[in-house]
C-alpha cells in the first residue's frame, strides 16, 4: 500500500493564518523532554464547525487539546482562542473556551449540582440563565437521578455527563472535548451528538479528539489527522478520500495514512 | 453565543468562589461523616482526645523531669523551644512541599482549575490557605500540649496564652510559604519524579540532621554537665536570623512576664511570614501555568524502567516460590519500589530507629543496671511494633482493595484467590519481618543481652509482624474499598480504622506479656541466670501462638471473604 504523507505545509497551503478562527494554533511545537508530541502544527477552526482530530496513540491529540485549552505551554508557536492570545491574554480566552478531558475530574466531596454551580459562578453566568440551562441539560443527558449525589459515587459516564454539563453552563464559544462518548450509553450518545451539532448551527465550534471514527464520520464537518506530531491530513471527509487516493470508509483512509512502511491492516476475516 | 464572553469579575472574587467551594466540600464531607458513620466519628474524636492527653502527660512529665535534675534554667532558656519549631519547621516543609505539588502539579484538580477563567494568583493563595490550615494542625495536636505543659511547670500569666497561640500560628506560615516554594523549585527545574526527589531529599535531610545530633556529644556525661555540653555544641541552631530562634524567645520571654520583649519577636515573626507570604504569592502567581506545563512535561517523559534490580532482589527473596506466585510476588515488589511513600516511611522509621540503637550506649542511662537494660528493651520492642502497626496499616491494608478493583483480571489468571492472599501476606511479613528484626538484632546486640533474651525479644518481634500482617491483609480483603484509588483514603475508611485499633489492641496484648517477662523476670535473671525460667519460656509460646492465631485468623476470615467477592 501506498505510503502516503501529507505535509502540515501542504495542508495549509492556501489558508493564511486569521485572527478570525475561533481557534487558530500557528507554528506549535511541544516536546517531552527528547520526545517531540507536536511539530510545528498550523491549525484554524472557525465558527459553526465540528473538528474531529483523530489519530493514532501517542500521536499528539491531547497535547494539541492542551495547549489550545491553555493547560500546557508550547515550546514554540502561538495559540488564539476567539482572537485572545492564550499565552498573553489566558483569562479572556478561557472564558470564551470550556473543555472535558477524557478522564473528567469532579470535586468528589460536591454533588454534581453542587460542582455545576460553582462552574457557573466561575464563568460569571448569572444565576437565572445558568439554573435554566441546567433544568436543560438535567433532562436532556438524564441526570436527575444522581445529580444531588456526591461525585465519589458516580460511574464514569455520569462524570462524563456532569463534566459536560459544567463545560456547557455558560454556553461556549468553543468547546473541547478528549474522547468525548467514552463510558456513555446509546442514548446519551446521540443526546451528545445532537448537542455538538446544535453548537455549531449557533455559530460556535466544537473541537473534539476521538477515536471513535464512526462518530467523527457521522458528526464532523471537517477532520484533522495527526500522526507522530505531524498533521498529516486536513479536510472534509471527501476531501480526505482525494488526498488518501482511497474511496471506502473514514476507516479505511485513516490506516490508509496512518500506517508506517509495511503491509496495511487485514480487513476483520480476511487472513 | 457566549453570554459570558463580556464578564470580568472584580479582583478577588475567584478567591471567594474557590473558598466557598472548599467551604462546601468540608461542610459535605462533615455531614457525611456525621449523617453515615456517627460511632466511627465519635471514636476517632475520643483517640483525638486521648493522642491530646496522653502528649500533654509526655511534655508535662519531660518538663518535670528536666527540673527535678535541677535545671529549671534549660526550660527557661530558649533551647528546648529552638529545637523544637527548627524540627516542627522542617516537618511541615516538607509536608506542604508533598500535598501542595499534588495540588498545584498534579494532573486532576490543578488542570480543571487551570482551564478556567480564575487568575492563576487566586488559586495559588488558596493553596497557600491551605498550607497554613494544614500547618495549623501542628497547633491543635502539638502547641496546645506543649502550651498547657510549660503552663503547668512554670507559673505564667494569662496573657501567657494569647502570646504563644500568636507566635505559633505566625510562625507555621513561614514553613507554609517555604513548602509553597519548594514544590515550585521543583515543578519548574526538576519535573521529572518530583516526588521522588521531595521525599528523597526529605528523607536524607532528616537522617543526616539526625546522625549529626546524635554526633553531638562524644563522651556519656550525665545529667546536667552533659546537658550543658550537648546544648553547647548544638548552638548552632540557635541562630539569630532563623524564625524558631524568633518563636523560641518570644515564647520565653512571655514565660517570663516579659510582654514588651515577647510582642517584639512576635511581630518580627509575622512581619517576616508576611513578607514571605506576599513574596510566595507572587512568584507563584505569575508563573504557576508555566510551572504546571513544565511538571506536565516532565511527568509524560517516559522513564525506561528495565526492572532487572527488583527481579534480583526478588528471586534472592522468594526463591522458593512457584513460578506463577513469584510473578505475582515480583508485581508486588515493584509497586512498593516504585512507590517513594512507602520506601521512604519504612526508611525514615527505620533508619531513626537504626541511629538511635547504634548511639544506645552512649546514652546517659546506666545499661549495666539489669533493670535499666530491661527497661531499654522492652521500650526498642514497643517502640518498633507501634511502628509496625501503623505501616501496615497505612500501607499493607490497602493491598487488597486496590487488588481488587481488578478482580476482572485476577479472575482471569490461572491463581486461586486465597493464594494471592496469601502471597500479599507473604510480601507483607518479609519486609516488615526483615526491617524489624534487623533493628531488633542490632538492638539487642548492643544493649548485650543474654543470648535467650536476644532471641526472645527477636521471635516475638517476627510474631508480631506475622500478626499485624495477617490483621492487615485478612481484614484488608474482609472489608475493601472497591470505589478509590487512594490508598491513604482506603486506610482512613471504616476497615482501616478498624484494623488500626485491632493493630493496636493486639500490639497493646503482646507488650503487656512482654512487659511481665521483662519486669518479673527478665531483670532479676540477668544478675543470676542466662535464661529464662521455665513459666517465661510457657509466656514467649503463648506470646507467639498468640501471634499466629491472629495473623492466621484474620487471614482466614479475609480469604472466605475474598473468595466470594464479586466487583
Amino acid at each position: 500500500m501506498r505510503k502516503a504523507r501529507i505535509q502540515s505545509e501542504q495542508v495549509n497551503a492556501g489558508k493564511p493564518a486569521s485572527h478570525d478562527a475561533s481557534v487558530c494554533l500557528s507554528n506549535v511545537s511541544k516536546s517531552y523532554g527528547d520526545k517531540p508530541a507536536v511539530i510545528e502544527l498550523s491549525l484554524e477552526l472557525y465558527g459553526g464547525e465540528i473538528f474531529a482530530f483523530l489519530g493514532p496513540n501517542g500521536a499528539g491529540k491531547t497535547t494539541t487539546l492542551k495547549i489550545t485549552t491553555g493547560l500546557l505551554r508550547a515550546d514554540a508557536g502561538r495559540v488564539w482562542v476567539c482572537g485572545e492570545d492564550m499565552s498573553r491574554r489566558g483569562r479572556r480566552a478561557k472564558q470564551q473556551i470550556a473543555y472535558v478531558p477524557d478522564q473528567p475530574f469532579l470535586y468528589d466531596k460536591l454533588t454534581g449540582r453542587e460542582f455545576i454551580h460553582f462552574a457557573r459562578d466561575v464563568y460569571g453566568v448569572p444565576t437565572e440563565v445558568g439554573e435554566q440551562r441546567l433544568a436543560e441539560l438535567i433532562e436532556r443527558l438524564n441526570m436527575d437521578s444522581f445529580l444531588d449525589q456526591l461525585a465519589e459515587s458516580y460511574s464514569h459516564g455520569m462524570k462524563q455527563k456532569v463534566a459536560l454539563a459544567a463545560a456547557m453552563i455558560h454556553a461556549p464559544r468553543v468547546l473541547v472535548v478528549d474522547e468525548p462518548i467514552v463510558g456513555l450509553d446509546p442514548r446519551t450518545i446521540r443526546v451528545i451528538k445532537t448537542i455538538f451539532r446544535e453548537i455549531a448551527d449557533g455559530g460556535g465550534t466544537v473541537f473534539m479528539c476521538t477515536h471513535t471514527l464512526d462518530v467523527a464520520e457521522a458528526v464532523a464537518d471537517r477532520i484533522g489527522i495527526i500522526n507522530a506530531g505531524r498533521l498529516i491530513a486536513l479536510g472534509t471527509l471527501e476531501e480526505l478520500r482525494g488526498m488518501a487516493s482511497a474511496g471506502g470508509s473514514l476507516e479505511d483512509i485513516f490506516l490508509h495514512l496512518t500506517e508506517e512502511d509495511g503491509d496495511g491492516v487485514p480487513e476483520p476475516g480476511e487472513t | 453565543m457566549s453570554d459570558s464572553a463580556t464578564v470580568e469579575r472584580m479582583p478577588g472574587a475567584g478567591l471567594w468562589l474557590l473558598a466557598r467551594c472548599r467551604a462546601v466540600q468540608l461542610r459535605n464531607l462533615v455531614d457525611q461523616h456525621l449523617r453515615g458513620a456517627p460511632g466511627r466519628t465519635f471514636f476517632v474524636l475520643v483517640l483525638l482526645v486521648l493522642i491530646w492527653a496522653a502528649l500533654y502527660l509526655l511534655l508535662a512529665q519531660i518538663l518535670k523531669h528536666v527540673h527535678s535534675w535541677g535545671l529549671v534554667g534549660v526550660v527557661a532558656d530558649q533551647h528546648l523551644f529552638v529545637h523544637f519549631f527548627l524540627v516542627l519547621a522542617v516537618m511541615l516543609t516538607f509536608s506542604n512541599a508533598i500535598l501542595t505539588f499534588g495540588s498545584l502539579y498534579g494532573r486532576e484538580e490543578a488542570g480543571f482549575l487551570l482551564g478556567m477563567p480564575l487568575r492563576a494568583r487566586e488559586v495559588v493563595v488558596v493553596k497557600w490557605f491551605e498550607g497554613i490550615a494544614l500547618s495549623s494542625w501542628s497547633f491543635l495536636l502539638l502547641g496546645v500540649p506543649l502550651m498547657l505543659a510549660i503552663a503547668h511547670s512554670t507559673p505564667v500569666q494569662w496573657y501567657y496564652y494569647p502570646l504563644f497561640l500568636g507566635h505559633f500560628l505566625g510562625f507555621v506560615a513561614i514553613p507554609a510559604c517555604l513548602g509553597l516554594l519548594a514544590a515550585w523549585t521543583v515543578a519548574m527545574w526538576a519535573p521529572r519524579r518530583p516526588l521522588t526527589i521531595v521525599i528523597a531529599t526529605g528523607c536524607l535531610v532528616i537522617l543526616t540532621a539526625i546522625y549529626w545530633l546524635s554526633n553531638i556529644s562524644d563522651s556519656a556525661l550525665k545529667s546536667e554537665e552533659w546537658l550543658q555540653v550537648v546544648f553547647k555544641q548544638i548552638g548552632i541552631v540557635k541562630q539569630p536570623l532563623l524564625p524558631s530562634t524568633w518563636t523560641a524567645k518570644g515564647i520565653v520571654s512571655a514565660m517570663r512576664q516579659d510582654v514588651g520583649q515577647s510582642l517584639f519577636y512576635l511581630l518580627v515573626v509575622l512581619g517576616n511570614g508576611a513578607f514571605l507570604s506576599w513574596l510566595t504569592v507572587n512568584i507563584l502567581g505569575r508563573s504557576w501555568p508555566e510551572a504546571y506545563s513544565r511538571a506536565q512535561r516532565g511527568r509524560l517523559q517516559p522513564t525506561i524502567r528495565r526492572g532487572w534490580f527488583t527481579k534480583v532482589v526478588c528471586w534472592g527473596l522468594f526463591f522458593y516460590l512457584p513460578k506463577k506466585l513469584w510473578l505475582a510476588m515480583l508485581k508486588d515488589l515493584r509497586g512498593f519500589a516504585r512507590d517513594a511513600r512507602q520506601w521512604s516511611q519504612m526508611l525514615i522509621m527505620f533508619g531513626l530507629l537504626v541511629i538511635y540503637v547504634l548511639n544506645l550506649r552512649r546514652m546517659p542511662v546506666d545499661l549495666d543496671n539489669p533493670q535499666f537494660k530491661g527497661l531499654v528493651a522492652f521500650l526498642n520492642l514497643t517502640t518498633v511494633s507501634l511502628i509496625l502497626a501503623t505501616f501496615t496499616s497505612r500501607f499493607v491494608y490497602p493491598l487488597l482493595s486496590l487488588e481488587s478493583q481488578q478482580l476482572w483480571l485476577i479472575e482471569l489468571l490461572p491463581i486461586r484467590r486465597s493464594t494471592l492472599l496469601f502471597v500479599k501476606f507473604l510480601f507483607a511479613l518479609t519486609v516488615t519481618g526483615l526491617s524489624a528484626c534487623a533493628v531488633m538484632g542490632l538492638a539487642v546486640k548492643m544493649l548485650e543481652l543474654p543470648t535467650a533474651y536476644a532471641w526472645m525479644n527477636v521471635s516475638i518481634c517476627l510474631g508480631i509482624c506475622v500478626g499485624l500482617s495477617g490483621l492487615s491483609i485478612g481484614l484488608g480483603a474482609r472489608f475493601p474499598v472497591l470505589n478509590n484509588r487512594n490508598p491513604a483514603r482506603i486506610a482512613s475508611g471504616f476497615g482501616g480504622t478498624l484494623n488500626l485499633i485491632v493493630s493496636m489492641v493486639f500490639v497493646s496484648l503482646e507488650m503487656a506479656g512482654v512487659g511481665w517477662l521483662t519486669f518479673n523476670e527478665m531483670s532479676k535473671s540477668f544478675m543470676f541466670s542466662k535464661a529464662l525460667s521455665p513459666g517465661g519460656w510457657l509466656m514467649v509460646a503463648g506470646l507467639l501462638s498468640v501471634s499466629m492465631l491472629v495473623g492466621a485468623g484474620a487471614l482466614w476470615i479475609g480469604a472466605r471473604h475474598f473468595e466470594r467477592l464479586e466487583t
